[in-house]
């Protein structure tokens, strides 16, 4: 079901303010580690639905695309809420390239994996892959390489991936960030 | 207003810990916190995976299903989650693991919906009603491989003013052969795992019931299931509940008599080949459940009636908890759960 998600004037309001303030001071982003925790995309792990979402409307100026699913976990047949909301920013850079698109991924409204997509080149998947080596390093001391320009890290209860467009998306920069215990319950929703 | 925990027992049919005063005070935050927290694969893919396989539900049949449901802003299609059955007036049926969220912590009674008269789930007359206790069974444990045991009550606020389905009373081995018919809202196509498609309508499917010995087969469970779980289903596959089937009842007609033998609880995929859909063995659960509701017979009033926000019912014998001070609470509870026996 897809659905625009739709604000109240009060918080477009406030998630405009908070948009002009981030505009101002902040129009690049990384994967980096705030207050211990891993972000991408300014979001950490855990995060709940609507601090994402109220944030990254006014830090993207821009309203998400959103689509509410159900999925299965573990062998359960209970169904769980599935929460998938894009945002497409313009004027917006990770780390230094134009950002292309960012993907907010939520289980029963807790944030379970972000993807970023950016364009461009080799040089900008080193620049990541420095980074990711540096958040990561002290607990899985390098990279997995999952080969054809794809490299993944584990640790702090956190997969990461880097990897080089292909096809279609060549030229642009995939990272993702995924909740480990989600790669468990539901093995493709870490897939690269 | 003191805090009450219930627990099930074999001796009592309430255990009450109530917990008064300057410790009631202390616990009732972590108490909130335990609520507000509260293969192998096969390669050969059946033709289609339908509640896999199934017939849409008409109207006026199977009265006594029931969809459990989050509450929110949300249609009741995007909010069902699990499925259940009226075995008395203001008492559900359903599967324990319902209750729990995808961290492994009990939902909060007042999350939970439970909703009659929904044969599709868009109908403007399907009735939600509000829970104000649930039992979960004390041997089940959340974290297990195999969740065993896998069976809770809801009781209700209200009336559903619904003719109970009749639970039955056969020995699991008497079962074997029967053709079980499974009801539910839960996906009708899951091929994609990130896009099951689950339908407005309630659908249900016939799958006969195989014997422990077939579903513990190398090629199936390899041993892992016990005697308190029946499988149902197909060699093949192409047939099985699915994704939003959980809790939902398996019923068969016996001498015109429809009867409810099973409660869905899990299963490797969907309809896949020798992964049959695994169910609490209702009949052999039975006297647990007559603890509680006296099935066929006029509705006893609880002991107890307390408010739903400060009550926390039933228990698993090792659940699980995240914090320090809920372990408080589960220490209580699972001294409780030491004392419960099967009667079954």
């Amino acid at each position: 079901m897809k659905h625009r998600v739709v604000l109240n004037s009060v918080v477009l309001g406030f998630s405009a303010l908070i948009g002009l303030s981030a505009c101002a001071t902040k129009s690049s982003m990384s994967i980096n580690e705030s207050n211990g925790r891993v972000t991408l995309a300014e979001s950490h792990i855990g995060e709940q639905y609507d601090d994402v979402i109220l944030r990254a409307t006014g830090q993207f100026a821009a309203e998400p695309q959103c689509e509410a699913r159900k999925i299965s976990l573990k062998k359960q047949r209970k169904a769980f809420d599935y929460d998938v909301c894009g945002f497409s920013p313009e004027s917006y850079q990770f780390s230094g390239a134009p950002l292309a698109e960012v993907v907010y991924h939520f289980v029963e409204k807790g944030l379970v994996r972000v993807d970023v997509r950016a364009k461009g080149e080799a040089a900008l998947l080193n620049d990541v892959k420095a980074d990711m080596q540096s958040l990561f390093a002290l607990s899985t001391k390098q990279a997995t390489e999952l080969g054809n320009d794809s490299y993944q890290w584990s640790g702090k209860s956190l997969l990461a991936g880097v990897r080089a467009g292909v096809g279609a998306s060549s030229g642009n920069i995939h990272v993702r960030l995924v909740d480990e215990a989600i790669a468990k319950d539901a093995p493709w929703l870490a897939a690269e | 207003m003191p805090h009450i925990v219930k627990i099930a027992t074999s001796s009592a049919k309430h255990l009450k810990i109530v917990l008064m005063g300057c410790f009631c005070a202390a616990i009732s935050l972590p108490m909130q916190a335990v609520a507000d927290e509260l293969g192998s694969s096969a390669t050969v893919v059946p033709e289609k995976h339908y509640i896999i396989g199934g017939t849409p539900v008409q109207q006026d049949s199977y009265p006594w299903t029931v969809a459990l449901s989050s509450v929110s802003n949300a249609s009741l299609v995007q909010r069902q989650f699990c499925g259940g059955s009226v075995i008395a007036d203001k008492w559900i049926l359903t599967a324990a693991h319902c209750l729990f969220d995808r961290n492994g912590s009990l939902l909060t009674l007042n999350s939970l919906k439970v909703a009659t008269n929904a044969r599709n789930l868009r109908d403007p007359n399907a009735q939600e009603h509000v829970v104000t206790n649930a039992y979960l069974h004390p041997e089940y444990n959340h974290n297990a491989n195999n969740p065993h045991s896998d069976l809770a009550l809801l009781e209700l606020a209200t009336s559903t003013g619904v003719t109970p389905v009749q639970l039955s009373t056969k020995a699991s081995d008497d079962l074997v052969g029967l053709q079980g018919t499974v009801i539910g809202w839960g996906a009708v196509d899951y091929s994609d795992p990130a896009a099951p498609i689950f339908p407005d309508q309630q659908y249900a499917v016939d799958v006969p019931v195989v014997t422990l010995d077939v579903c513990n087969a190398p090629e199936s469970y390899a041993g892992s299931l016990y005697k308190n779980q029946i499988c149902a289903g197909y060699a093949q596959g192409g047939r099985d509940s699915c994704v939003g089937d959980s809790g939902g009842p398996m019923v068969v007609t016996f001498e015109g008599v429809v009867q409810q033998i099973g409660i869905v609880s899990f299963g490797y995929g969907c309809a896949l080949p020798n992964y049959y859909g695994v169910y609490t063995d209702v009949p052999y659960f039975t006297g647990w459940i007559n603890q509680y509701v006296p099935v066929g017979e006029p509705e006893f009033e609880p002991e107890v009636i307390s408010s739903r926000d400060s009550t926390v019912t039933g228990t698993t014998s090792s659940g699980s908890s995240n914090t320090g001070s809920t372990s408080l609470l589960v220490l209580l509870l699972l001294g409780g759960g030491l004392f419960a026996k099967r009667r079954s």
